[in-house]
């Protein structure tokens, strides 16, 4: 699969709570930094897409965001 | 010497287990109790409606010793996952420990036969699965409790700290018992019957005449919050009613990952457990 048919993902700093879920969920993928949660780098495979969305769908903040690939 | 769990065998548990990354990602981001000013609290402007609050989940959150029992006592042969709920156990424990404190400081005194009303054992479910699931869930609705108090405004500014300590905590966890619950299903020799499993938390959970059989801590929780007048003058019932809602929507779509399926409301649960039930 090309990469740029994958969804990218970015994190809201202001809301995150920096509890780590999400780099525990998509390690590799998120990471926590000093004050929030970064995109380390953009999910390459369908099977990190589903990590990244996992994160997202279990940030309690909503502080993660997903774009879909533009077709 | 207990016999080992096929699903839960590792070849090396250096390279193999998944507790060392959880107990670093945990490490990374754990608050202290050292980190509050408790002499900055306001005792006379927090009102009797926080004060409440704080009671209705300090109760919720007694429950830990008894529940660590029942994880030591069903995942005993699971080398990876008692490791890092030796870790669960240590943050867990310190939720209710914070609610004292705060407590405390207007003066709210609790004896040790108040603590042991929380060390009741009740008996997992017969499936593993299962139990994780119900993990995964009530820690995302027990996050959302706690992050929709800790946004009320008025709240005392500890107490809003507390709370979104706390929150993350939950919400880390519940991704942790994801963790284990993927391993799970990726060395399972019956799939399906774990998926089943699995969906079937999400129902009771989901479904307003089932959930009122849910006896886990945190629906526990949600509902007494609902319930209680005094608690709804500090987090009124839509804010608390919307955030379980929003756990619920979000807990479908983290289930959707983890299992394969479409996901997006109780219907496709029904569904999908149908469809794998055949």
């Amino acid at each position: 699969m090309n990469e740029t048919s994958l969804p990218t993902y970015s994190v809201v700093p202001d809301g995150c709570l920096r509890c780590g879920a999400c780099s525990t969920l998509a390690p590799g993928i998120i990471a926590m930094g000093e004050k929030a949660a970064v995109i380390v780098r953009q999910p390459a495979t369908p099977e990190e897409v589903k990590a990244a969305d996992a994160a997202l769908f279990n940030c309690v903040v909503l502080a993660i965001r997903k774009k879909s690939p533009s077709l | 010497m207990l016999p080992t769990d096929p699903t839960a065998n590792e070849k090396n548990i250096h390279d193999d287990a998944i507790f060392y990354r959880l107990f670093d990602e945990a490490e990374r981001v754990r608050w202290k109790m050292t980190d509050y000013d408790w002499s900055s609290i306001e005792k006379d402007h927090v009102s009797p409606a926080w004060r409440a609050v704080a009671r209705e989940v300090l109760v919720a959150e007694l429950t830990t010793f008894s529940a660590t029992e029942r994880f030591f006592a069903d995942f005993g042969d699971d080398v990876d996952f008692t490791q890092w709920l030796t870790v669960w156990l240590y943050e867990e424990t310190k939720h209710p420990s914070v609610f004292l404190r705060w407590l405390d400081v207007f003066g709210e005194k609790f004896d040790s036969r108040f603590m042991l009303q929380g060390r009741v054992t009740i008996p997992f479910m017969p499936s593993k699965m299962g139990t994780l699931a119900t993990n995964i869930i009530s820690e995302m609705v027990a996050a959302a409790l706690y992050t929709t108090v800790g946004a009320q405004p008025g709240i005392e500014p500890v107490l809003a700290s507390i709370c979104n300590h706390v929150g993350g905590d939950e919400a880390r966890h519940a991704a942790s018992f994801y963790s284990y619950a993927k391993k799970r299903l990726a060395r399972s020799e019956k799939p399906n019957e774990e998926k089943i499993a699995m969906l079937r938390v999400l129902d009771f959970w989901m479904t307003p005449e089932l959930n009122r059989r849910v006896g886990h801590p945190v629906n526990l929780l949600a509902n007494s919050c609902k319930a209680n007048p005094l608690v709804q003058e500090a987090v009124p019932f839509d804010a608390i009613h919307a955030g379980v809602e929003n756990a619920y929507k979000r807990a479908c779509r983290v289930f959707e990952t983890l299992l394969g399926l479409e996901l997006r409301s109780v219907k496709d649960v029904r569904l999908q457990l149908a469809a794998l039930d055949c």
